[in-house]
């Protein structure tokens, strides 16, 4: 599926989500907040991951710092829209400081030092306790707006990151920095020998990656007004917004979007109809994506218009 | 002639192993330098040195007058020096057009495109399908491709590592003949590692024979060319 393809049915999906809080009740709104925000974290693994193949398993780390991030300044009578750019600008920051040692490893080994990071950074969170409120948590100030309106201004704040990131990423793909990282996927010293500075380039990437993830959790942090390190850190933050990218089409712009709302529904509609054996039913799920779409919706939806074009060729050359 | 790259007492090792001892090498600005010998001489070895991907443990590699030793692979693209690797090396999941254009990465000037077109004139097999992705080509297609990636760096030496491997003569005539073009429009410095002796022989004026990492002989590749030992070790001519 071309970029422009990809932008354009990402338009109709923007022009949709705008409109959608007319129409649903609090439950699906609160569902589809949840979507965006994963697929904003996704979105944040598309780049590290899906670009530069640099496997974070452990990318929930800036989830968590941006959470605590927005959690700490909105405290301190940060305004909002304040501790939301704090929380971006602080996680990039923190990922470009760890990635200067950690992305000079490879492979597995990133990928267990990312998730290294993540439980470092769950006791420095439990041990800074003065600031962070350790392990009893930390509360947040509570909005004054009607609990209707403040849940349609958070879908709309997701919203607006996911729509940023996804355009990042559209940037990102056409971009100086997309060509470096794709070419390091491939062959890293490959890539050195065409002088791109590899460890720069991953920086970057991580660092992007890390804002988009960390601008999620202050959202987040926002939303829920209470905050814990088990779930701000949660690993399993990291391995839902994975399978989302993979069964979306890592690499591809719109893919990880897809993935998560495709993911996101089908893991709501089976918990609420088959609520004892829901777990069963999603892992059979997603077996069956494994099997039957190893490369995600979009490539899948990019080969089925490939045909169609390669028949509606074939067509007119017979007559 | 005076010396683009000149090597001085190089050693090198992986770790503990050491694959390249005391090596002395000049080549010369302007004209194509072989550089011959059999499996696990240190060839590509030596390539990986000159190219910054393999730091030396000892000695100095000086390039344009410069010393270039502890020098990363990417300053060096930037220095001008563009490496044509072993085994191709495309980016296999990037189409023709953008292995090439990674070929251009640290360029900042406006002849990026000009360049573009010598490459599709060496080998318009390329330009007739450049959106396809580059692992789906033929060994003949992708060698050209890696050439020309080197090409579009617009290099003052261009190393090539073992062009004529499990490429047809018809091919690997094409892509000499390309490479020889180069050298005289535009004077490029290459140095050509070769198994093929006779064919680098033919190509280069100078010559370097390495065995067992290190140098065994050097001199001009016609007298090289003509060396009874030479002829029987790796042309299979009895002498």
């Amino acid at each position: 599926m071309k970029a422009k393809h990809q932008l354009a049915a990402a338009a109709v999906l923007l022009v949709l989500a705008l409109i959608l809080p007319a129409v649903i009740d609090n439950y699906w709104l609160r569902v589809m907040t949840t979507v965006f925000m994963i697929a904003i974290v996704a979105q944040g693994l598309n780049v590290i991951v899906g670009f530069a193949g640099y496997h974070a398993f452990g990318n929930a780390a800036f989830f968590g710092v941006g959470a605590y991030i927005a959690g700490v300044s909105l405290n301190a009578q940060v305004p909002l829209a304040l501790a939301i750019v704090l929380a971006t600008g602080g996680s990039a920051v923190v990922a470009g400081i760890f990635g200067w040692p950690l992305l000079r490893l490879r492979g597995h080994y990133f990928a267990i030092a990312s998730v290294a990071l993540n439980m470092a950074f769950v006791e420095v969170i439990l041990n800074l306790g003065g600031v962070t409120g350790g392990a009893m948590g930390l509360p947040l100030p509570i909005s004054p707006m009607p609990p209707d309106l403040l849940y349609r201004m958070i879908y709309y704040m997701m919203l607006g990151a996911l729509t940023v990131a996804t355009l990042v990423v559209w940037h990102l793909s056409g971009s100086r920095l997309g060509y470096a990282l794709r070419a390091l996927r491939d062959s890293e010293s490959g890539a050195e020998v065409m002088g791109v500075d590899t460890v720069k380039a991953k920086i970057l990437a991580w660092m992007i990656s890390a804002a988009m993830t960390g601008c999620a959790g202050g959202i987040w942090a926002y939303w829920l007004t209470f905050i814990e390190v088990g779930s701000a850190f949660d690993i399993g933050i990291s391995m839902r917004a994975y399978i989302m990218m993979l069964l979306g089409g890592m690499g591809t712009i719109i893919g990880p979007v897809v993935g998560a709302f495709v993911f996101e529904i089908v893991a709501t509609l089976v918990w609420s109809e088959f609520t004892h054996i829901h777990n069963l039913l999603l892992g059979m799920f997603l077996i069956a994506v494994v099997i039957l779409v190893p490369n995600g919706i979009i490539h899948l939806i990019s080969r089925a218009s490939a045909r169609l074009s390669a028949a509606r060729e074939l067509r007119r050359a017979k007559a | 002639m005076s010396s683009l790259l000149k090597l001085e007492s190089v050693s090198a090792a992986y770790g503990e192993s050491e694959v390249l001892w005391d090596i002395d090498l000049e080549a010369p600005e302007g004209a194509v330098t072989a550089l011959v010998g059999s499996n696990g001489a240190g060839k590509t070895s030596l390539m990986r040195v000159v190219s910054g991907l393999l730091i030396p443990t000892s000695g100095k590699v000086a390039f344009a007058g410069k010393d270039i030793t502890g020098l990363v692979a990417e300053r060096r693209v930037v220095e001008g020096i563009a490496l044509v690797p072993e085994g191709r090396r495309l980016f296999a999941g990037l189409s023709i057009l953008e292995n090439l254009m990674l070929g251009a990465f640290t360029r900042r000037d406006d002849r990026v495109k000009e360049d573009l077109e010598r490459v599709w004139k060496h080998f318009p097999e390329l330009a007739d399908r450049s959106g396809q992705i580059a692992g789906t080509l033929s060994g003949g297609q992708q060698q050209m491709c890696a050439i020309g990636r080197a090409l579009m760096a617009r290099p003052k030496l261009l190393l090539v590592d073992e062009m004529s491997l499990g490429l047809a003569p018809v091919v690997v005539d094409r892509l000499a003949e390309a490479l020889l073009d180069v050298n005289e429009s535009d004077g490029l410095t290459i140095i050509l590692v070769e198994q093929d002796v006779e064919l680098a022989l033919e190509i280069a004026s100078r010559g370097y024979v390495l065995d067992t990492g290190r140098v065994v002989m050097s001199g001009e590749a016609g007298e090289l060319r003509d060396n009874p030992k030479i002829r029987e070790a790796y042309m299979g001519v009895a002498a």
